[in-house]
């Protein structure tokens, strides 16, 4: 029983940590975003980014 | 996109400025939503060059704001790019607001019309010194030790 909630808690702490960036160091990193830019395409907008008219 | 020059890589971003507004706000490269927590440091870095046919130093502003109505920013810092190699750019700042599923980190482009590269560009929990380098897959035995340790 001792053994089935110490691998439940574990899993939900798993499953927070990569959901909250909180808790992201728990799984070796801490970048919340970034723009490496070599899965986007030449010649077009990167895909995870923006270029938008504002204020 | 563009892969006639990168920091790391074959590929950068290049900002082509066409017209200045002479507002930074008025044109904005940003990055897809993501969630911040208050009371939390956070560092913005990136590498940048500026192009060497337009001028040697370029303005952009660091930006954070929010995708709620009137997309208010909470946090603005202005840099200058000095460069026309390829150079770090960082800036560590403190989220004082309420936590934030929908933070757009990006950079203010439109007070300058000089054309630059950004690349590896970084929003990471902590301090400069804070970063963790790629993605380090962590090994489940150790995790669990940790756990185990701390319970």
């Amino acid at each position: 029983m001792v053994k089935i909630i110490y691998v439940n808690l574990f899993l939900l702490l798993v499953i927070t940590s990569s959901l909250n960036a909180q808790n992201t160091w728990l799984l070796g990193q801490n970048r919340i975003a970034n723009g490496t830019f070599e899965e986007d395409e030449v010649g077009k907008p990167p895909r995870k980014w923006e270029i938008a008219k504002g204020g | 996109m563009d892969n006639s020059t990168a920091h790391t890589g074959a590929k950068s971003l290049k900002i082509i400025g066409l017209v200045a507004t002479g507002n930074a706000l008025n044109a904005k490269a940003r990055h897809e939503m993501v969630p911040l927590e208050k009371a939390r440091i956070f560092t913005i870095a990136f590498w940048a060059k500026v192009d060497a046919k337009e001028a040697p130093l370029r303005k952009v502003s660091i930006s954070l704001q929010t995708s709620d109505d009137l997309w208010p920013g909470f946090y603005n810092k202005t840099l200058v790019l000095d460069s026309i190699e390829w150079k770090e750019y960082s800036d560590t700042f403190l989220v004082d607001v309420n936590e934030l599923n929908d933070a757009w980190p990006g950079l203010c482009i439109a007070e300058s019309d000089i054309d630059f590269w950004i690349d590896d560009f970084r929003l990471f929990e902590g301090g400069t010194g804070d970063e963790i380098i790629g993605y380090q897959k962590a090994r489940l035995p150790g995790i669990w030790g940790k756990i185990k340790t701390q319970h």
